[in-house]
C-alpha cells in the first residue's frame, strides 16, 4: 500500500475566471433596405438596389444555413485572420501605432510579429480596401459593418473603444501594398458549446 | 469498513487552499473531515483487486464493442463512430479512470459505473486525504498512491504517445472542480517533466490554413488533456475537424465507450455472474420491479431514479435522458448513521492505485456529496 511521500506544493493561485469566448458575428449580414426604396418599388414593378441586396443577402445566408446542414465543420465562428510581419515597424504601418502589433513568442512564427485579428473580405462593399479588426478584447456582438464590414479604416457602426481596430495603410490583406509576410486563418469557440452549462467533471 | 465521527481539525480549510483545493466547500459542505472511514488491510485487498480485474474486463468489453461493430446503444454521432473505433485500435494511451464501488466491508465490491473518461474528485483523493492522515491518524495507512502513479504515468506517455510538445491542459472553464482537477493534473505532467500548459476550452483555435489546432499564440497544440466528455467533444463545431488533425487527446477517443453507460449491460452480457458485477439490462423487464435507471450519458448522479416494488423511492434532477437509459439491478448502498459512501476506486494507466469516498444522506450520489477521508490500519 502507499508508504510515505513528499506531496511538492503546486496550484498556489486561484483558479482561473473563466474567460468569454470570443463571438464574432459572421460578417454577412443583409444590408438594410430603406423606406424609400420601398416606396419606389411600390411604383415600379422592378427590384431596386435594396431589394437585390436583400435577396443577395438572404441567399448568402442561405448559402450558410445549407453549409452548415451538411456538416462542413462551419458550425464554428467564421475564421479570422491576422497578418504576421517580420518587423513591428511594417506592423505599424499598416495597423497603426500603438498595442496593436504582438510579438509571436512561440511556433513557427516565434521572433515576428502579428497584426491584430480581423475577419477576411466575404463580400459586399469595402471590396477589400482594407479591413476591420477585431482585438481580443472586442466586445461580443461590436458589429462589423453591414455587407461585410469592410470599411477602410474605421469601422462604421462600431463604437469608440469596442475593440475593433481602424487600419491605417492602404494594403489589401497579404499583398497589394501591406507589408505582411503572410497570414493565418483561425477560428475559435468552436470546443465547449455543448457543455456550456454543465461541469464536464463525473 | 467503519465511519468514524472526528472533530475538524482548525484551520483545515487553508491547509486546504494552501495545496489548490480553494473548492473545498462548494455547495455548502464538500470535504468533510468531520467522519471517517477505516478499513482493514483485507478490505483494501478486496477492493485492490476487484478494480483490477473490473478494469481489465472493462478493455474486454471495449474490444468487444468495437469488433462487433455494437455502438447503437452508445448514443455516439454516427459520423464520429470511426473515429473513436479507430482510437481503440491503435491503442491510444489512456491517463486515468475512476470506477464507482458499491461496498460494505461484507459482500464483494459492485461496479456500479467506471468515469473513464471526465473523472474528478481527485486533488481530494490523492493529496487532500493524504494531508489529511498525515495530521489526524499519522500511525495508519491509507491506500493511496495516486499522486505517485500519475507522474509515472506522464513519464510513460511521454515515450509511449510520444507527448513531446507542451500539452495543452484544458476544461470548459465553468466549473472551480475542473479547473482545479485540471491545474492538479498539470502540474502533475510538470513535475513529471513534460510541459504542462493550461488553456481554456473556448479558447482552442482552429488554423484553416494549416489544419492544426493552436492555441492562443497561434502555436500549434498537438497534445491536449481535456476535462470534457467525448459525447460533447465530437458534437461540438470542432468535432468534425478532429478527424482532419493529428491532435493526441488525453483521455483517447475509446474512451467515449468506457465511460458511457451502455457499457454496463454489455459487461453483465459478456460476464453473467460475476461477482463484481450488478444485473444490468437495456430495459427494465429483466430485473423485476426493483432497480436504478441511468441515462447512459450521465454524470454525477443527474436523472438517476431509484425504482423500489415499482415506485420512484428516490430520483436526481438534470438535463439528461434524451440518449436513452439503462437498468441496474437495486444494491441498496450500506447505510452509515444515515449517510451513504461510494467508493471511487482509481485507475492510473491500468494499475489500481487508491480510493476517495463520496457520502450523502441521499442513495444517490450527487455531484454535491461529501468527500469524507479514509484510512487503514
Amino acid at each position: 500500500m502507499a508508504s510515505d511521500r513528499k506531496v511538492p506544493p503546486w496550484g498556489s493561485g486561484k483558479p482561473k475566471e473563466p474567460q468569454a469566448p470570443q463571438a464574432p458575428e459572421p460578417p454577412h449580414d443583409a444590408a438594410p433596405v430603406s423606406p424609400e426604396a420601398g416606396a419606389e418599388e411600390a411604383a415600379k414593378p422592378r427590384m431596386g438596389i435594396g431589394t437585390i441586396l436583400l435577396i443577395a443577402g438572404v441567399v448568402f445566408a442561405l448559402g450558410f444555413a445549407v453549409w452548415d446542414f451538411f456538416d462542413f465543420g462551419s458550425t464554428a465562428p467564421p475564421p479570422e485572420q491576422r497578418d504576421v510581419y517580420a518587423r513591428r515597424e511594417e506592423c505599424e504601418q499598416d495597423w497603426g501605432a500603438g498595442d496593436k502589433c504582438e510579438p509571436v513568442r512561440d511556433g513557427e512564427h516565434a521572433g515576428r510579429f502579428y497584426g491584430p485579428h480581423y475577419f477576411p473580405y466575404l463580400g459586399g462593399y469595402g471590396m477589400g480596401l482594407g479591413r476591420s479588426s477585431l482585438g481580443q478584447a472586442a466586445a461580443p456582438g461590436a458589429g462589423l459593418a453591414p455587407g461585410g464590414g469592410m470599411a477602410t479604416g474605421t469601422v462604421p457602426g462600431s463604437a469608440p473603444g469596442a475593440g475593433l481596430a481602424p487600419r491605417t495603410g492602404m494594403g489589401t490583406a497579404t499583398g497589394g501594398g501591406s507589408h505582411a509576410m503572410s497570414s493565418v486563418h483561425v477560428s475559435r469557440g468552436g470546443f465547449g458549446g455543448s457543455g456550456s452549462h454543465f461541469s464536464s467533471g463525473s | 469498513m467503519r465511519r468514524e465521527t472526528l472533530t475538524p481539525r482548525a484551520g483545515w480549510a487553508a491547509e486546504m487552499e494552501e495545496i489548490g483545493f480553494h473548492f473545498h466547500s462548494m455547495g455548502g459542505v464538500y470535504w468533510d473531515e468531520s467522519a471517517c472511514y477505516g478499513f482493514d488491510a483485507a478490505e483494501i485487498d478486496t477492493l485492490e483487486a476487484a478494480t483490477a480485474e473490473l478494469h481489465a474486463m472493462a478493455l474486454e468489453a471495449v474490444e468487444h464493442i468495437v469488433r462487433q461493430e455494437r455502438f447503437e446503444p452508445f448514443a455516439l454521432p454516427m459520423a464520429h463512430v470511426d473515429y473513436v473505433a479507430q482510437s481503440w485500435k491503435r491503442r491510444d494511451p489512456s491517463l486515468y479512470g475512476r470506477m464507482d464501488l458499491r461496498f460494505d466491508g461484507q459482500e464483494p465490491p459492485k461496479l456500479l459505473e467506471y468515469n473513464a473518461d471526465t473523472p474528478t474528485a481527485l486533488l481530494e483523493a490523492s493529496v487532500a486525504q493524504w494531508r489529511w492522515l498525515k495530521a489526524v491518524k499519522p500511525g495508519a495507512d491509507q491506500y493511496n498512491s495516486i499522486h505517485e502513479r500519475l507522474l509515472e504515468r506522464w513519464q510513460a506517455l511521454a515515450k509511449e504517445a510520444r507527448l513531446a510538445a507542451p500539452i495543452a491542459f484544458t476544461c470548459s472553464g465553468e466549473a472551480p472542480e475542473d479547473l482545479g482537477t485540471v491545474e492538479y493534473l498539470a502540474d502533475t505532467a510538470s513535475q513529471a517533466g513534460l510541459d504542462g500548459r493550461l488553456l481554456l476550452l473556448e479558447d482552442i483555435g482552429w488554423d484553416e490554413q494549416a489544419g492544426r489546432f493552436v492555441d492562443l499564440d497561434e502555436a500549434p497544440v498537438t497534445a491536449l488533456f481535456k476535462l470534457y466528455p467525448w459525447e460533447w467533444m465530437l458534437a461540438d463545431a470542432f468535432g468534425p475537424k478532429l478527424r482532419k488533425s493529428s491532435l493526441k487527446v488525453i483521455e483517447p477517443a475509446w474512451k467515449a465507450l468506457l465511460s458511457n453507460k451502455a457499457i454496463l449491460p454489455i459487461l453483465w452480457e459478456l460476464f453473467p455472474q460475476h461477482p463484481n458485477l450488478l444485473p444490468c439490462a437495456f430495459e427494465p423487464g429483466p430485473l423485476g420491479d426493483s432497480y436504478v435507471k441511468k441515462p447512459r450519458l450521465s454524470r454525477e448522479g443527474a436523472n438517476v431514479s431509484v425504482v423500489l416494488r415499482g415506485q420512484v423511492t428516490a430520483e436526481a434532477e438534470g438535463p439528461y435522458g434524451a440518449e436513452g437509459f439503462v437498468y441496474q439491478a437495486l444494491a441498496p448502498l450500506p447505510a452509515y448513521d444515515g449517510n451513504y459512501p461510494v467508493i471511487g476506486s482509481w485507475v492510473v494507466g491500468d494499475v489500481p492505485c487508491g480510493i476517495g469516498i463520496r457520502e450523502d444522506r441521499s442513495p444517490i450520489t450527487k455531484n454535491s456529496s461529501r468527500f469524507v477521508p479514509h484510512y487503514f490500519a
